[in-house]
Parts: C-alpha cells; structure tokens; sequence
C-alpha cells in the first residue's frame, strides 16, 4: 500500500489487470456466442451455463477489486454477501418447482 | 493506517463527523453499509426480472434463441466494454480520493460521465434500430420480419423481458449521471481530501452496481442465440 493511502485499497497497477481481465472476459463470452456448445456437447444448458460462468467470474472481479470488498471490513463482506445469498435462494427454490413440478 | 494516525502527521485539518457517530472510520464504515443495503434491494429488484426472464425461456426455447438473434449483438458488445471502462474510471477516481488528489477525482468523474453518456446514447440508437424493424410491442411490432419470413409466435415476450429490463437499466444509468455530476461538482469545489472522499466512495458502488446489472443483461439477452 502507497504510504499516502487513507484506507486500504487496490493499486493503479490492480485496477488496470482488472480491466484488462474484464474485457479478455467480455470477448471469449462474446466468442462463445457464436458457437452453438448444446449441439457440440449434445446437453441443454451448456450454452447458457458458459455465458453465466463468464459473468459471475466478471462480477466477482467487479465486487472484489472495484467495489472494494476485498478491502472492507466483514461486516461490509457480510452486507454485500446479502443480497447475493438471498438471490441464490430465490433462485434455488423457484427452480425446484420448475425443474420437478 | 487510521485516519488518527494521519492527522498527527498532516497539516490538514480533519474534518468534523456527525456528532451520532464516534469518529471519522465509524461515519464512513455506516454510509458504505447503508449502500450495500440498498444494493441488495436492487439486486433482488432485478433478479426477479433474471428469474422471470430464465423460466420463460426454458417454455420457450426456440422463440427466445431467435430474440436474442434479432437484436444488434455488437452494440450490446460495445455498450458493455464501455460500461466496463467506465467502472474503471470510477474505481481509479476513487482511489484518487484515497491519495488526496482532488483534481484526479473531478477529471475521473468526468470521464466516468461521459462514457456513462455514450452508454446511453448507443443503447437509444439501438431501440431506435429495434423501432426501424418494428420490433417494440405495444408500439411498432409486426408478425412479419422485413425480409418476409414470419415472426416465431413469443417473440414479443422475449421483447418485453428485454425492453423492460434495459429500460430499467438505462433509467439507473440516467439516475448515476446525474448522481455523479453532482458528486464532480463537489469535487471541483474543493468538499473532499484524504480524510473525507466517502461520497465519491458511495456513488462508486452505485455506478459500479449498473454495471454489474449490465454483465449480467448482456449475455442473458444477446448471447443465448441457439
């Protein structure tokens, strides 16, 4: 950490790696567009579990490094956290209805 | 290192907290919380749309695929590197907030603004586009593609789920922009040092929440063609 710094927080350096991974990210999702993955892989859901993959890794990246949580206090950790974990819940139980109504 | 520990070593003044909270630390720890709080709201505000949007599209395969076909993918690609830059911008101005520089904050807002701008003027572009090819329901939607061949019968379903979630999404960025301008005002007029950014802090993890909206719109709306 620069000696000038306030509050811990990622480096210039980071912040530009980041970027750099998101937008090497943003063009293999694109890429993987063009590929039909369900025909290829003889399944349902590859072509969609590809694209999501990608963006929860470019999300991770985005929470992580430039919404600062890696550098916050749990209870900031935690509060982040929240959301998502409720999400996953509506999510889980919506799903089980559809997947074995 | 503290903000006490700064303030045995600085010139500056610190600046004074409000009188419910203990220190400067307690005052900015409450505000990111608050913010994350409500982010948390706005990401079950749009997950019921990703829920939504996901059930129907396991009914309707086909239809959906097509959608997704229908729409301008490259500007959807663009738009999303420029929201990418953008975060950037916003993360690297907060950092200069972290260092004390007020005039890297003012330049990277602005930045951050423009890109925001060139966001929305390219997504308005696109629907101007979708509008050509009378694909907006309720408003200028035909059964028949331009080129003859007929319309799969949910497509206008697919359109819906788009429309409102981008719709949704251009408004939050709409809101940043002015949000942020008003953030760069501040900035200009000398409000913040090293001891107190927290607002640019706050107004980074909004507009670093549009842009997680946006990862997640879109592949979930251009890039499921098959």
């Amino acid at each position: 950490m620069h000696a000038k710094e306030a509050h811990p927080s990622p480096s210039p350096m980071t912040l530009v790696v980041v970027l750099i991974a998101l937008m090497a990210l943003l063009a293999l999702t694109t890429g993987a567009a063009f590929i039909d993955f369900d025909k290829l892989l003889h399944g349902r859901w590859w072509s969609i579990g590809i694209a999501l993959f990608i963006a929860v890794l470019k999300a991770a990246l985005v929470v992580t490094y430039f919404m600062h949580v890696k550098f916050s206090s749990k209870t900031v950790g935690i509060f982040a956290m929240a959301g998502f974990v409720w999400l996953m819940i509506m999510i889980a139980l919506v799903s089980t209805d559809y997947l074995f109504r | 290192m503290t903000t006490s520990d700064i303030a045995m070593t600085d010139v500056e003044p610190l600046p004074h907290h409000a009188e419910q909270f203990e220190d400067m630390a307690q005052q900015r720890e409450s505000a990111t919380l608050g913010m994350w709080v409500f982010l948390a709201n706005e990401i079950l505000f749009f997950g019921t749309i990703f829920v939504g949007f996901y059930i129907m599209r396991s009914r309707f395969e086909h239809d959906f695929a097509e959608g997704a076909r229908e729409l301008v993918w490259w500007i959807g690609c663009i738009n999303t590197a420029v929201l990418l830059l953008s975060s950037y911008f916003m993360a690297s101005a907060v950092h200069a907030g972290n260092t004390g520089d007020a005039r890297a904050v003012t330049r990277r807002l602005i930045l951050t603004i423009i890109l925001a701008l060139v966001f929305f003027g390219l997504k308005m572009s696109e629907y101007g586009i979708d509008y050509h090819e009378k694909l907006i329901p309720l408003l200028n939607y035909s059964a028949v593609s331009p080129d003859g061949t007929p319309r799969p019968q949910h497509l206008p379903m697919f359109l819906c789920f788009y429309f409102f979630a981008t719709l949704l999404h251009a408004l939050h960025v709409l809101i940043g922009v002015v949000l942020l301008s008003i953030i760069a005002w501040m900035s200009h007029r000398g409000r913040f040092n090293r001891h107190y950014y927290t607002p640019v802090e706050v107004a980074g993890l909004y507009w670093h929440f549009v842009d997680l909206v946006w990862i997640f719109l879109f592949p979930t709306l251009y890039l499921l063609r098959h």
